[in-house]
């Protein structure tokens, strides 16, 4: 029992740093990303790829991040950068197409097979905390993903740059007024989507088992979270992956087989009940 | 943010009025489509007689989610489920209980039709909430549906149903093409009644609609109802059909997506729109199949991109374009 929460707790961070993006691309360009999930599994994948041919960890994992960053710009640029004022219908089904065009590219590419990584911080790969047994990698990967995190949360509360994001999910048109250049904004905005998303799926390689087939499960785990944690807010984000981390190893300890209904179901329950999030500053997306 | 006008747009021009002599148009393309469609089974062999079946079948689900989908603008992205239903209804009817099969595709409908009343809570969202909300229970249906012992199998071990065989290839022709009938005509009844332009209002501005007195959550539920029912029946007769059903082939995320994809190919919110995108899109399809089976999905993933970003009318609004032009 203690475990659960423990080991959710840590996972939380990673669930977080998954969503940091989906949830600003809803605020900021007013769409649910379909696509968001691609970004996570190709940051895994590529970072899998450099690491087996010699590419030291780190490195590998920035360049992952540098990849789906750059991704994220070339589908917004490309693609939603047509349909992000249309019907949501065209949003979805549009991001869905990219999502299935990319994946199944990145299974030609690296194969279908799921990948894991098996790393251990050399020296120390076990801490003892209390009766429980953590694997340093479990630790490194919540500090890398809190620190990540806090980078993005700096940016966009103290630079120009963060100004105009914030400005353009508050009101488009007055930002617009200002003289804000929207579509940079949103470009940057999928871009960093993208890098972050990307860098999560590098962390994930080394937890569980990973494949360019999955991105749409990691799709509406970044949606749960956002959803729980509510939008609007890089913190809401952050509770949301640490409550998702734990009912996600709750649901899975004990109802094994049954395990993505519940979650499901947490997310019906939780639109239906409280759309806005449990700590989110109103509904940002009114349609 | 208030509520832009600009976000909706793209979907108005497609819904046009439906007077009198529309539905009379319409009904005359329907039974002439199916004329043409009865006569097929004398012309070609086998093989495209399997490939009509599934089309017919693509266009009544898409005419059906294209209901609530389109004309209502409630995007659901939970419609597989109802298709799922219908066929380990009828599994379970002809199986199980030993049934015929009439009553086996009555009772699909009807379970779909039931099972859809769960949903209606689901009104309370909209836009990409709503989405999603459906989209969750599909995923959540399909889970249970797989796991549950008396839905998985007949035996402890199996992980679907086998049917028994149930009637020749023109059997199955000459049904799947009568329900498709039956549903494009109670699709074009509906259109015609006070629910139709009940829900094109709810499409325009639901809280205008709502405000003259049109009681959204009624029509609403009404159509829902109505576009799970259909593919309830569908489900239940392509059960057989297929012999071999599973999770994995009768809930899949692309049954859902198809019925969208179509719809929208078509032109999204028309009565012809579907039965057109279903035609065009289950051609391509073959096609991409036959002969680029390993990139199969790459080029549905392109089709899906290519339409909705450079075609987000369908191929309705081109060849009304076309029309007035030469007008």
């Amino acid at each position: 029992m203690l475990d659960i929460f423990f080991f959710g707790f840590l996972r939380g961070a990673v669930f977080a740093l998954a969503a940091f993006g989906f949830s600003l691309v809803l605020g900021v360009l007013g769409i649910v990303n379909l696509a968001h999930g691609v970004f996570i599994v190709l940051g895994a994948s590529v970072t899998y790829a450099l690491y087996s041919a010699g590419t030291p960890i780190v490195l590998a994992a920035l360049a992952a991040a540098a990849t789906t960053g750059l991704l994220g710009m070339l589908i917004q640029r490309l693609f939603i950068d047509r349909v992000f004022n249309m019907h949501p219908l065209m949003v979805l089904v549009q991001t869905f197409g990219v999502a299935i065009i990319v994946s199944e590219l990145a299974n030609k590419a690296f194969g279908t097979s799921e990948r894991l990584l098996r790393l251990d911080v050399p020296g120390l790969p076990y801490v003892e905390i209390g009766s429980v047994f953590v694997p340093t990698y479990e630790i490194v990967v919540f500090v890398v993903s809190l620190v990540s995190a806090g980078l993005l949360v700096a940016v966009l509360n103290y630079t120009s740059f963060g100004r105009a994001v914030r400005a353009c999910r508050d009101s488009r048109q007055s930002a617009e007024l200002v003289g804000i250049n929207v579509p940079r904004v949103f470009l940057l905005t999928m871009g960093i989507c993208g890098a972050w998303a990307g860098l999560a799926g590098a962390l994930i390689l080394g937890l569980r088992p990973t494949a360019p087939h999955m991105h749409f499960m990691w799709t509406i785990e970044a949606f749960l979270v956002v959803i729980i944690g509510g939008l609007g807010s890089m913190g809401g984000a952050l509770v949301g992956g640490f409550l998702y981390g734990v009912l996600n190893f709750a649901a899975y300890y004990y109802w094994p087989s049954t395990a993505p209904a519940v979650i499901f179901g947490a997310l019906i329950v939780m639109l239906m009940l409280r759309p806005a999030g449990l700590f989110g500053l109103g509904t940002v997306v009114r349609k | 943010m208030t509520v832009q006008p600009a976000r909706s747009a793209a979907m108005v021009p497609a819904l046009h009025g439906a007077a009198g002599h529309e539905t009379g148009r319409r009904i005359v393309v329907i039974l002439a489509f199916l004329a043409i469609a009865a006569v097929m089974p004398f012309m070609v062999d086998a093989y495209w007689q399997r490939v009509l079946i599934f089309t017919f079948v693509n266009i009544a689900l898409a005419s059906s989610w294209n209901i609530i989908g389109g004309v209502a603008g409630y995007p659901s992205f939970g419609h597989g489920a109802f298709f799922g239903i219908g066929a380990y209804t009828s599994a379970m009817l002809i199986i199980r209980a030993d049934l015929p099969f009439v009553v086996a595709i009555v009772g699909g409908g009807v379970v779909a039709g039931l099972f859809s009343l769960l949903f209606i809570p689901l009104f309370r969202q909209r836009g990409f909430y709503f989405a999603l909300s459906t989209l969750a229970a599909q995923m959540a249906v399909e889970t249970i549906v797989r796991t549950w012992s008396f839905t998985r199998g007949i035996e402890q071990w199996d992980m679907g149903w086998n049917f028994p065989d149930l009637g020749s290839l023109t059997f199955f022709y000459y049904l799947m093409l009568g329900l498709l009938g039956l549903c494009l005509l109670s699709v074009v009844a509906l259109m015609a009644s006070r629910v139709g332009y009940a829900l094109k209002a709810l499409h325009k501005d639901e809280i205008v609609a709502a405000s003259v007195g049109v009681p959204a959550t009624h029509y609403k539920s009404v159509a829902f109802v109505f576009s799970a029912i259909w593919p309830g029946v569908m489900g239940a007769a392509y059960g057989p059909f297929l012999v071999y059903i599973s999770p994995d082939n009768v809930f899949s995320m692309s049954m859902t997506l198809n019925m969208i994809l179509i719809s929208i190919f078509g032109g999204i919110g028309t009565v012809t729109g579907p039965i057109l995108g279903g035609l065009v899109l289950s051609a391509i399809d073959q096609i991409a199949w036959s002969n680029f089976l390993e990139y199969h999905h790459l080029i549905y993933g392109i089709m899906i991109v290519t339409i909705i970003s450079f075609w987000p009318g369908g191929l309705v609004s081109l060849i009304e374009k076309a029309w007035s032009k030469r007008k």
